[in-house]
């Protein structure tokens, strides 16, 4: 699962909060739970991305993975 | 000749003939590495269609129960989770989640290899963090005793119940049974920082992004998507630097192989950091594996393979090679500046490395085209993380090798 986008966006002003004081521990911490959020919603993207080719697509492939039998999804391997 | 006949001749007198795969001289030789055709010829393939011919597969085997440990370090956004992909790639099948676990897990396990996130080592949740003003790159909130505990239970070839940092929610979710595989690897923000893990590490691995090419990463990672401004950007980069400066960036000393990431030279002030100039820094003199070199071993080359034998599109390529010192040990350094746009551009280039650990002419190349729809596919990152995914099938086969002769 990814993080909401509203978890960033209220991530990004708690750290601009917590920095008005300067660089302090708190400020760091905070801009780190930013760059952690953005990295998990970046993973979360990579893996649910469709491929160009519409038959390696991900969708086809969780489709098939449940119907082997449909006529698109067989594979005879002889 | 003669006494050796002699002595079929005596024993096949003495007792009846042994069968023939029990005798010294037809002990069926170990099965190499590479999978070869059988030329035996079964119903299956008598039915095969000519046409059909079986794309070229390394299969590395198991040789022996011991367990290979391979860390990567690197911040977070610095393309750890493409590069796990490379190397798992390497050694075949499709890494996945533990099936029917938690949903958020961030192991992933093909069947020769198992790739654990050093993540859920915090000691401290994303509000223990906040609570106590420490980010997760300062050591205070790693478990490092619970770090080596588990990864040397895992190199004894023990399961172990290993808890999962949840990156969405950021809490320490219960933990998940893990299974010891042959090639463990590790990656995250401190592998090598406790001497005790690094000690359990057999082949260790840095990715070192330069300041600039990881702002821009970060743009296109965070701008585009989340509508992210300049400034916060910066703001997160400048705010974890110091934590980054004392923590992370010290351990790429005592990693094996380095991967660095600079802006490139053929394009005066490239900002969107597209074009790369890539370092390979391999520690020479290691038992476990061979520096890769281009032409001649030692010497110095910078090599622009554009010209009558191979058109490039702007701004080409450049190639250098060369010895070096890195922190006070002697390096050999492969490096790439610029793009490829074409196949034949890469297997031009591959014909021209040694030691690159390939089991066949081509393989680089072919791992790269496996891979084409990955980040760095086109520059030196894919390249060379590729070649590094190599390496590590070299230092697995050496060191399962080696086991097997002693016993």
């Amino acid at each position: 699962s990814a993080p909401k986008p509203e978890a960033i966006e209220q991530a990004v002003k708690d750290a601009e909060e917590s920095c008005a004081g300067g660089a302090t521990g708190e400020c760091a911490a905070a801009w780190d739970t930013v760059e952690e959020l953005s990295a998990a919603a970046a993973h979360a993207k990579a893996n649910s991305k469709s491929s160009t080719d519409p038959l390696e697509d991900k969708r086809v492939n969780e489709y098939c993975e449940d119907n082997p039998a449909e006529p698109e999804c067989r594979v005879y391997d002889d | 000749m003669a006494a050796l006949q002699a002595t079929t001749a005596v024993t096949a007198m003495a007792a009846p003939r042994p069968a023939m795969a029990q005798r010294a001289g037809f002990k069926a030789t170990p099965v190499s590495a590479i999978a070869r055709p059988t030329f035996s010829r079964t119903l299956a393939q008598r039915s095969m269609k000519a046409g059909r011919v079986q794309s070229r597969v390394v299969v590395v085997q198991a040789a022996s129960d011991k367990v290979v440990v391979i860390g990567l370090a690197a911040d977070s956004g610095c393309g750890k989770s493409t590069f796990m992909r490379r190397v798992t790639g390497i050694f075949g099948g499709e890494p996945k989640p533990p099936a029917g676990g938690n949903p958020d897990s961030n192991t992933l396990s093909s069947e020769m290899t198992t790739v654990i996130c050093l993540d859920d080592y915090h000691s401290l949740d994303r509000n223990g963090r906040k609570e106590a003003g420490v980010t997760a790159l300062a050591p205070e909130s790693q478990n490092f005793d619970l770090m080596y505990e588990q990864v040397k239970a895992l190199k004894e070839g023990k399961t172990v119940a290993k808890p999962i940092y949840n990156h969405v929610t950021g809490l320490l979710d219960p933990p998940e049974d893990t299974t010891s595989p042959n090639i463990l690897i590790i990656e995250g923000l401190h592998p090598f920082y406790d001497d005790r893990v690094n000690e359990l590490v057999d082949f260790r691995i840095y990715l070192d992004i330069s300041d600039e090419i990881k702002f821009a990463w970060k743009i296109q990672r965070d701008m585009a998507e989340r509508g992210h401004s300049l400034e916060s950007i910066k703001a997160s980069i400048e705010a974890r630097k110091p934590d980054f400066d004392a923590y992370i960036d010290p351990q790429k000393k005592k990693a094996d192989m380095i991967i660095q990431v600079l802006p490139t030279q053929l394009v005066p002030d490239e900002k969107e950091g597209k074009i790369l100039r890539v370092r390979l820094i391999m520690k020479d003199g290691m038992k476990l594996f061979d520096p890769v070199y281009l032409f001649d071993q030692g010497s110095t080359v910078s090599w622009i393979p554009c010209g009558r034998k191979l058109t490039c599109s702007f701004p080409g390529i450049k190639m250098f090679y060369g010895p070096d010192t890195y922190y006070g040990e002697e390096v050999s350094v492969l490096e790439m500046d610029g793009q490829f746009d074409k196949l034949e551009e890469l297997i031009y280039m591959e014909s021209h490395l040694s030691n690159t650990s390939a089991k066949f002419y081509g393989e680089i190349t072919q791992q790269m085209l496996k891979n084409s729809a990955f980040p760095g596919s086109n520059n030196g990152t894919g390249l060379f993380q590729t070649i590094v995914g190599l390496k590590c099938r070299e230092v697995y086969e050496r060191i399962t090798e080696k086991t097997v002769a002693r016993v």
